[in-house]
């Protein structure tokens, strides 16, 4: 699965702001925005990745157990899931 | 008819018909230097305006906002400038911003700082200024895009502060963390579809929120709403 195009993702501080861009800008004028769990694995969704590659890259990068990991990232997929803004899943 | 306007110190054409709009921006006539760009505004940009727009308004204020809007998404990618809807006000030498949606109060509250500290303040644009980074610093500049009250000076003053502004029956002024300025403050202007410039004035919001000291403001309509803002904001 990987996010869809016309989605800017940008940090400011430890925040981040994902706001839409092109033609999908008419449809999708909201603003989101995300600690910097979600920016992270916002980013990696930019290319297709499995959800199980995925928890894998939380627990390296953030250096937590497997459980915590599977909970924080199958809680925001469903999240990009609700808003639409993910293909392939 | 064309006429040659300077509006945050950048130089333009403007191809307009109705006399509305040439008296709103009358005060931003210049003649003697040449323009960077030109505008021409068509049939079709009053009828994409009128299709924006939540009210109903005539042809002419609908060209008025369409100069607007063309301008701005001219002077982003070159002059590093952007619109925000504010009300801004100088008090010795420094911008005050109060923004939120339409309705809250921007121009209430501003109205109360004149009341209580006219002497000390005067209203550089109440409703869609410019800012403009040059040399590092952000500027708040006047347009004659001024609200429905009409109030504001073609100039330019060093933006200093940024107040969040909504309705409270108690007043109070405190600090604002950056997740919730963020948002908020990129729903005050217009974003633009192209990913490049839409980059570019990421890019410049950082960097313009970072540079002012911003607040959570909230307030009633008493005169003590200014005063507690005013205690804090410019007695330091």
């Amino acid at each position: 699965m990987k996010v869809k195009e016309g989605f800017l993702l940008r940090s400011f501080g430890d925040e981040y702001i994902v706001v839409a861009v092109g033609e999908g800008s008419e449809d999708f004028n909201k603003l989101i925005t995300l600690n910097s769990v979600g920016g992270f694995i916002f980013k990696e969704l930019s290319e297709d990745i499995s959800r199980d590659e995925l928890v894998k890259k939380i627990v390296d990068y953030y250096e937590i157990d497997r459980q915590l990991a599977e909970r924080d990232c199958d809680s925001f997929i469903e999240k990009l899931k609700d808003a639409e803004l993910l293909e392939g899943c | 008819m064309i006429f040659r306007y300077k509006i945050a110190d950048i130089v333009f054409d403007a191809d307009i018909r109705y006399k509305y709009t040439y008296n709103i921006m009358k005060d931003y006539l210049v003649d003697d230097e040449p323009a960077r760009f030109s505008i021409v505004i068509t049939d079709e940009d009053i009828a994409n305006e009128r299709k924006l727009s939540p009210n109903d308004l005539s042809d002419a204020s609908y060209e008025s906002i369409a100069v607007y809007r063309k301008y701005i998404y001219e002077v982003l990618d070159k002059y590093d400038a952007f619109f925000f809807h504010c009300s801004s006000i100088e008090v010795g030498g420094k911008a005050i911003m109060f923004t939120a949606k339409s309705g809250t109060g921007k121009s209430t509250h501003r109205n109360l700082w004149l009341k209580n500290f006219g002497d000390k303040v005067k209203v550089i644009n109440d409703d869609k200024p410019i800012i403009r980074k040059i040399d590092g610093v952000f500027y708040v500049y006047g347009t004659p895009w001024q609200g429905k009250e009409g109030m504001g000076t073609n100039t330019r003053v060093p933006a200093d502060t940024l107040c969040f502004l909504s309705r409270s029956e108690k007043n109070y002024i405190g600090p604002i963390s950056t997740s919730e300025i963020v948002a908020k403050a990129l729903n005050q202007t217009v974003r633009p579809k192209q990913p490049e410039l839409m980059g570019k004035l990421l890019d410049l919001f950082d960097e313009f929120l970072q540079q002012v000291k911003c607040y959570d403001l909230r307030v009633n309509m008493d005169d003590e709403a200014a005063i507690v803002a005013y205690n804090e904001i410019v007695k330091e």
